[in-house]
C-alpha cells in the first residue's frame, strides 16, 4: 500500500514541478503564464507522435532516453517521500546507488547527445559533464555529513525523524541544505547554472543536448528531467521538514514542501541572471566548500 | 703411498701455476696449463683410492676434466693462436720477473689465509685449500698483468683449476653439481672467447685487448 | 594443487612447443592460445574450490642451497589467480586473431605469452621469497617481451626501456624488504615472523615494499612507464599487462604486509593518500589525452589509486583496531581488482579492434565507427560504463564497497583518520564524475557522430575471433555486477585472510544483495521502456534525416565537437595540477597563413622529476665516466684487491 502509493507519487507527481515553477515565473514577469499541467499536455501530444531520427545516430541514440528514464525511476525508488513513506528499496548504502544512479541516467543522455554528430549537442554534452563531476564531490560529502550525523547509510533513515539531529547539529544542516540545493540546480540545469528557456544560445547545457529527439524519446526526455527535478528537491525539502506526524499529514506537508521548493526555484530563476560559463565551476566548489565545512562541524559534534 | 702422490699432484699444479707466471711465449703457457689440469684432474681419484674404491663418479670427473681440459680447451686455444698470429707476450703489463716474484709472495699469503678458513670438513690433504687459493690468486695476477687476450683466457683458466679444486672439498655433499658445472661454464667461456677473439682480431687486425678501451662508452 | 602443476606443466609445453613452431605462424598461436585454455580449464576449478571453502594446499621441497621452498595456494592467492586465469586464455585467442591479421613474426609472442601466463601462476603460488623473486623477474622479462613487439618504432624501444628500469629499480627495493623479513623470520619461507618487527622496521620494510610493488602497480608517483608503455604493446598484451600484470604489484603488497605483521598508522595512511593521488591524477591525466590506449592506460593508473584507497583503509584499520572496517575496505579493494581486470581488458581488446580497423588510435581522427562495428561498440561502452561505476556493472559493486568502508571509517576511527577518510569519500566521488567525462569523450569521439577521417569511415567490423573474447568478458563485467551475494560469499575466506575476520558488517552484505537486486530491476525497467517506445512508434511514422542541431544543415564532419574540445573546460578548471602545454601560431595580418592549436599535458613526474633528472645525472655521470678505468685489467685488479681485502677481513 505504501509502495504504491510511493510509486504513485513517483511516476505521477514530477512533471507538476516545471509546470509550478513555470507560472512562478510567469507572475514575476507579470504575465499568466502556461497552465500548471502544461508537461502533461506536452507529454501527451509526443508520445503519440512519430519519430525523425538522424542519419548519423545509431542504436545508442535510441537507447538514451530509455535509459536515463529507467536510471532515475530506480533511483526513485531509493529516497523517501515522507516519514510515513519509505523508499521502497532502501537499504544501508542507497545514498551511494542513487548517486551513480543519476551518473548511469546521465552517461547515457551524453552519448547519445554525442550520437548525432552535431558540435552544438556535443558542446552541451561537454558541459554537463563537467558541470556533473565538479558537483559530485559536493553530493557525496553532504552524504557523507548526514550519514556522519545520522549513524546511517540510507536515505530514508538519513531525512526521517531528524529534529532531535537538527538541535546538534543545525548550522551545519543548514550549509548542507544550501550545497545541496546547490546541487539540485545544477544538476537540473536550471539558473543559475543554465537556462531552460532558452535555445540556440551558447550557453546552454541540458537542453542543447537534446535537440534531435522527437517523439516518444522526447517525450522520455522532459518526464526524465521532471522527475530528475523531483528527486532532488525531495531531498533538500526531507532534510529542511525535519517533523514526525502520521501518515497522511506526513504525505502532504511532504508534497506542499515541493510545492514550495518549486517556487523558491522559480523564484530563484526570477531574480538571478544565468551566471557566465566560466563562473560556473566556481559556485560548484563553493558548494562543495559548504559541505565540507558542514562536514568539519559534524566531525567535531560527532566526536565530542 | 698415495697420500705422497696426492701431495705430488698439488705441488705439480701449484708450480706449473707459478712457472705459467713467468713464461712470454703463449705457446708455453698453454701447454703448462694442460698439464696443471692434468695434475688437477688425477686429484679427485687419488682422493678417492685413498678412502678405498674409486667411484664411477670420480671417474667421471677425470674423463671429463681430461676430455674437456686437457685436450679441448689447449685446442680451442692454439687455434685462436695460430689464426690470430701471435706467439709471444710482447708487452704484460707487469714484467715477467716481478710477475713472478708477485706470484711467490700470493701463494705465501694464500698459505697464511688457508689455515684460517673455516671448512665444513677436513680436507683430504692439508695441501688442498692453500694450493687452490694460490691457483685462484695465481690467475688473477695473469689477468691483471697480461695485455694479450689469449693469456688472460689462460689466466682464467688457471683459476678455474683452483676453483675445481675448491669444489674437491665439496665432492660428499654435492656429488656433480659444482664440477659438472663448472666444466660447463668453462667450455662454454673459451668457446665464447676463441669466437671474440677471432672477431677482434678480424676487426683491430690484432688481439691486443687495450683496443676494448674505445668501446668504454 | 596437483591441478596447479598441471597447468604451469601445460603452460611451460605450451610455451615450450610454441617457440618450436614458429615458422608456422596459425599453429604456433594457436598452441600458445590452447595452453592458455587448458592451464584456464584446469587450474581455475581447483583454485574456485580453495576460495569457497577448500583446505589450504602447499607444496614443499628442500634445496640443500636455498633451503625451504613452496607452491602455496591459499585463499588470497587464489583470488589472484582466478582473474589471470581467465584473462589470460580471453586474451591469448584475441591475440591469436589479432596478430594473424598483421604481418611479421609471431614465435616469440606466443612463447612469451605463455611465459608470462606461468610466471603469473608462479607469482602467487610461491610460498618463499626466492621462488617469488625469482617468478617476479621472469614475469617482467617475458612481459618486456611481448610489449617490445614492434621493436622497430622508437616509441616503443623507449618505453620498454622505462619500463625494464624503473621496475628493476622497483625489484631492488623488494629484494632489501625480503631480506629484511627473512632477517626476522630466519626463513626465506613466507612464514610470520617470530617476534613481531619493531615499529619503525616494520614502517621500513613496508615502506620499500610500497615503492618496490608501487612501481610495478603504477602508483603516483611511480607510474611514469606505464602510460609510455602499455599504448606501444600489441592490443591483448596491453589488456594483460593493465589487467593482470599490475595487479601483481597490489597482491605484492598485501602479502608482504601479511609477512610484516602489524602496521603503524602511517603506513596505512601513506597508501591512502597515494591511492587519493592515484586516482585524481590518473583521471584528470586520461581526460587529456588524445590517443585512446594511452588515455585507457592513465585509468589503469585512476583505478589502481582506488584499489589502493581499500587497501590503505584497510591497513589503518587493522592499526586502529577496527576489523570490521578494514574487512569491508579489503573486500572492496580486492573486488575492484578483479573488476578492474575484467573491464579493462575489455576496453583495450576493444581499443584493438577499432585500432586494427582504422590503422589509427588518435581519438580525433576517429569518430562514428560505432555504425560499421556495433558489437565492438557495445562492447566498449559496456566497459566504459562499468569502468565508471554505473550500475548494474561490476564496476559499481566494488566501488559501493569502498565508499562504504570510507563512510564506516568516518564513523569508528580516530580523527585523524575520519578527516583522511572524508577526503577519500570526497575525492572517489570527484574521481567518479571525471571518470564519466572522460568515457563520455572516448566513446563519443571514437564511436559517434561521422567519421573524421577517411581510415575510420572505411572500418570493418572486427573478425569472430576477436569478437568471442571481448563478448566473454562483457558478460563476466555483467554478471559480476548482479551477483553480490555470490561475490561476497566468495570474498569471504580472502577477506578473513587479510584483515583477521570476514565480512561480518551487516549492511555492507545486504547493500551487495540489494545492488544486485535492484541492478537486474534496473535493466528489467529499462528494457520496459524500451518496449513501451517500441508500442508506441509502431503506428507512428519514423523518418530519417540529417542532424537537426536547430536547422544547422551545411555541416561536414570535421565541425563536430572534437574530444579536444570536449575535455577542454574541465581541463582549463584544473589547469593548475596538469600543466597544459600550448603550441600555436596566430593569424597575423589582414590575410593570414594557415594557423595551428597545439595542447598537451605531459606527465608532470616526467616532464619535470625524470627528464631533468635523466639529463642532469648524464652530465654529472659523464665527470664520473672520464675517470673510469679504461683497461679490462684495472677491473679485474679491482675485483683482485676486494677479494684479498674481504678475506684478510674474515680470515687475518
Amino acid at each position: 500500500m505504501r509502495a504504491a502509493l510511493h510509486l504513485a507519487i513517483l511516476l505521477l507527481l514530477p512533471p507538476l514541478l516545471p509546470g509550478i515553477v513555470n507560472r512562478v515565473k510567469a507572475a514575476f514577469a507579470g504575465r499568466r503564464g502556461p497552465p500548471v499541467l502544461q508537461l502533461y499536455f506536452d507529454l501527451w501530444k509526443l508520445v503519440r507522435k512519430g519519430a525523425v531520427y538522424s542519419t548519423a545516430t545509431t542504436w545508442i541514440f535510441r537507447a538514451g532516453p530509455v535509459v536515463t528514464v529507467a536510471a532515475l525511476l530506480v533511483a526513485g525508488l531509493l529516497l523517501p517521500f515522507g516519514g510515513g513513506l519509505p523508499g521502497p528499496a532502501a537499504f544501508a548504502g542507497d545514498v551511494v546507488l542513487f548517486a551513480y544512479l543519476l551518473g548511469a541516467g546521465r552517461f547515457a543522455t551524453v552519448l547519445a547527445a554525442l550520437d548525432t554528430g552535431s558540435s552544438f549537442e556535443g558542446m552541451g554534452a561537454s558541459r554537463e559533464v563537467t558541470f556533473a563531476a565538479l558537483a559530485e564531490p559536493a553530493l557525496f560529502l553532504s552524504i557523507a555529513g548526514l550519514a556522519l550525523a545520522r549513524g546511517t547509510l540510507s536515505w530514508t533513515t538519513m531525512l526521517s525523524g531528524q529534529m532531535p539531529a537538527w538541535h546538534s547539529f543545525g548550522p551545519a544542516f543548514a550549509m548542507l541544505i544550501g550545497a545541496l540545493f546547490l546541487v539540485a540546480l545544477a544538476e537540473n540545469s536550471r539558473i543559475p547554472f543554465d537556462d531552460p528557456n532558452t535555445h540556440l544560445e551558447l550557453t546552454m547545457v541540458h537542453e542543447v543536448m537534446v535537440l534531435d529527439h522527437s517523439g516518444p524519446d522526447f517525450a522520455f526526455i522532459l518526464y526524465g528531467a521532471s522527475i530528475k527535478l523531483f528527486l532532488l528537491g525531495a531531498i533538500v525539502v526531507r532534510l529542511a521538514l525535519p517533523f514526525a506526524a502520521s501518515i497522511p499529514a506526513h504525505v502532504a506537508l511532504f508534497l506542499a514542501g515541493m510545492i514550495v521548493f518549486a517556487v523558491i526555484v522559480g523564484v530563484v530563476e526570477s531574480t538571478f541572471a544565468r551566471l557566465r560559463m566560466n563562473r560556473i565551476p566556481q559556485i560548484l566548489v563553493a558548494a562543495g566548500v559548504f559541505a565540507a565545512l558542514a562536514m568539519a562541524v559534524i566531525l567535531i559534534r560527532v566526536n565530542g | 703411498m698415495t697420500n705422497v702422490a696426492l701431495d705430488i699432484a698439488l705441488i705439480l699444479a701449484l708450480l706449473l701455476g707459478v712457472t705459467s707466471l713467468g713464461t712470454s711465449r703463449i705457446g708455453a703457457a698453454i701447454r703448462y696449463f694442460w698439464m696443471q689440469a692434468a695434475a688437477v684432474a688425477m686429484v679427485p681419484l687419488l682422493i678417492e683410492t685413498r678412502s678405498g674404491g674409486l667411484s664411477v663418479h670420480a671417474w667421471v670427473l677425470f674423463a671429463a676434466t681430461m676430455v674437456l681440459k686437457v685436450w679441448g680447451v689447449p685446442y680451442f686455444l692454439n687455434r685462436s693462436v695460430r689464426e690470430a698470429s701471435v706467439r709471444t707476450e710482447v708487452e704484460p703489463l707487469i714484467g715477467f720477473g716481478v710477475s713472478l716474484m708477485l706470484g711467490a709472495g700470493l701463494v705465501g699469503l694464500s698459505f697464511a689465509l688457508a689455515r684460517q678458513l673455516p671448512l665444513p670438513q677436513r680436507p683430504a690433504s692439508d695441501l688442498l685449500i692453500p694450493v687452490a687459493f694460490s691457483l685462484l690468486m695465481i690467475g688473477l695476477l695473469l689477468i691483471v698483468s697480461r695485455s694479450k687476450a689469449v693469456t688472460q683466457v689462460v689466466g682464467y683458466l688457471v683459476m678455474e683449476n683452483g676453483i675445481f679444486l675448491f669444489g674437491l672439498l665439496l665432492i660428499d655433499v654435492f656429488p656433480y653439481l659444482i664440477e659438472l658445472g663448472v666444466l660447463l661454464d668453462l667450455f662454454v667461456a673459451v668457446f665464447v672467447m676463441g669466437i671474440v677473439i677471432f672477431h677482434i682480431n678480424r676487426a683491430f687486425d690484432h688481439i691486443d685487448s687495450h683496443q676494448l678501451d674505445t668501446l668504454k662508452d | 594443487m596437483t591441478a596447479m602443476l598441471a597447468a604451469m606443466g601445460i603452460l611451460a609445453a605450451a610455451a615450450g612447443s610454441s617457440a618450436l613452431l614458429a615458422r608456422r605462424r596459425s599453429w604456433s598461436l594457436t598452441v600458445s592460445a590452447a595452453g592458455c585454455i587448458a592451464a584456464a580449464a584446469v587450474a581455475m576449478p581447483a583454485a574456485l574450490r580453495v576460495l569457497l571453502g577448500g583446505a589450504m594446499q602447499t607444496v614443499s621441497w628442500t634445496n640443500p642451497v636455498t633451503g625451504s621452498q613452496a607452491l602455496v595456494l591459499d585463499p588470497l592467492a587464489a583470488w589472484f589467480l582466478i582473474p589471470v586465469l581467465f584473462i589470460s586464455a580471453a586474451c591469448s585467442v584475441y591475440g591469436r586473431g589479432y596478430l594473424l591479421s598483421a604481418d611479421g613474426r609471431v614465435g616469440t609472442q606466443a612463447a612469451a605469452l605463455d611465459v608470462l601466463v606461468l610466471s603469473l601462476m608462479t607469482v602467487f603460488l610461491a610460498g618463499d621469497a626466492l621462488l617469488f623473486l625469482a617468478a617476479w623477474e621472469v614475469m617482467t622479462l617475458s612481459a618486456f617481451l611481448l610489449l617490445t613487439h614492434e621493436h622497430a618504432r622508437m616509441e616503443v624501444r623507449r618505453a620498454g626501456m622505462l619500463y625494464i628500469v624503473l621496475t628493476h629499480a622497483g625489484t631492488s627495493c623488494l629484494l632489501a624488504m625480503f631480506a629484511g623479513i627473512a632477517a626476522g623470520a630466519a626463513t626465506l619461507r613466507f612464514v610470520a615472523p617470530h617476534l613481531p618487527f619493531a615499529t619503525g622496521t616494520a614502517a621500513g620494510l613496508f615502506a620499500l615494499g610500497a615503492i618496490g610493488f608501487g612501481c610495478k602497480a603504477g602508483a603516483w608517483p611511480l607510474h611514469v612507464w606505464l602510460p609510455a608503455a602499455h599504448p606501444v604493446a600489441p592490443s591483448h598484451v596491453s589488456a594483460l599487462l593493465s589487467g593482470v600484470v599490475i595487479k601483481t604489484g597490489i597482491y605484492g603488497l598485501l602479502r608482504a604486509s601479511l609477512l610484516i605483521g602489524p602496521l603503524p598508522m602511517a603506513c596505512g595512511a601513506a597508501l591512502l593518500g597515494i591511492g587519493i593521488l592515484s586516482a585524481l591524477l590518473g583521471v584528470l591525466a586520461a581526460l587529456a589525452q588524445h590517443e585512446l590506449k594511452t588515455l585507457l592506460a592513465w585509468h589503469s593508473i585512476e583505478n589502481i589509486g582506488i584499489i589502493l584507497i581499500g587497501v590503505g583503509l584497510g591497513s589503518m584499520a587493522l592499526s586502529a583496531g577496527r576489523p570490521a572496517v578494514a574487512a569491508i575496505a579489503f573486500a572492496g579493494a580486492l573486488l575492484h581488482v578483479v573488476n578492474h581486470a575484467l573491464f579493462k581488458s575489455l576496453l583495450f581488446l576493444s581499443a584493438g579492434a577499432v585500432g586494427k580497423a582504422c590503422h589509427t588510435l588518435q581519438i580525433d581522427r576517429l569518430g562514428g565507427v560505432a555504425r560499421a562495428m556495433p558489437r565492438t561498440a557495445l562492447s566498449f561502452v559496456i566497459g566504459a560504463a562499468a569502468i565508471c561505476g554505473l550500475p548494474p556493472l561490476n564496476g559499481f559493486v566494488s566501488e559501493f564497497l569502498v565508499y562504504m568502508a570510507l563512510l564506516a571509517a568516518c564513523a569508528a576511527m580516530p580523527v585523524t583518520a575520519r578527516a583522511e577518510a572524508v577526503l577519500a569519500f570526497a575525492a572517489l566521488a570527484c574521481v567518479g564524475g571525471l571518470a564519466v567525462a572522460c568515457f563520455a569523450k572516448a566513446c563519443g569521439a571514437v564511436f559517434l557522430g561521422a567519421p573524421r577521417s577517411p581510415q575510420a569511415a572505411a572500418a570493418r567490423e572486427a573478425p569472430r575471433a576477436m569478437l568471442g573474447p571481448m563478448w566473454v568478458l562483457a558478460l563476466a563485467c555483467a554478471a559480476l555486477g548482479l551477483a553480490g551475494p555470490a561475490i561476497a560469499g566468495a570474498l569471504e575466506r580472502p577477506v578473513r585472510q587479510l584483515g583477521g575476520v570476514p565480512l561480518t558488517d551487516t549492511s555492507a552484505r545486504e547493500g551487495l544483495a540489494a545492488t544486485a537486486i535492484l541492478g537486474g530491476v534496473l535493466i528489467a525497467v529499462a528494457f520496459a521502456l524500451a518496449a513501451l517506445r517500441r508500442l508506441l512508434l509502431r503506428r507512428q511514422a519514423v523518418s530519417a534525416s540529417g542532424t537537426w542541431a536547430c536547422g544547422y544543415p551545411a555541416t561536414t564532419p570535421a565541425m563536430q565537437y572534437t574530444a579536444a574540445s570536449f575535455a577542454r573546460p574541465l581541463i582549463a578548471v584544473f589547469r593548475g595540477v596538469l600543466f597544459l602545454e600550448r603550441h600555436d601560431t596566430r593569424p597575423a595580418g589582414a590575410f593570414p597563413d594557415a594557423v595551428a592549436l597545439e595542447e598537451h599535458c605531459p606527465d608532470p613526474v616526467d616532464r619535470f622529476v625524470l627528464e631533468p633528472a635523466l639529463h642532469h645525472g648524464g652530465m654529472a655521470l659523464a665527470l664520473v665516466r672520464r675517470a673510469q678505468p679504461t683497461r679490462v685489467q684495472s677491473y679485474v685488479l679491482a675485483i683482485f684487491a676486494a677479494l684479498l681485502a674481504l678475506l684478510w677481513w674474515r680470515l687475518g
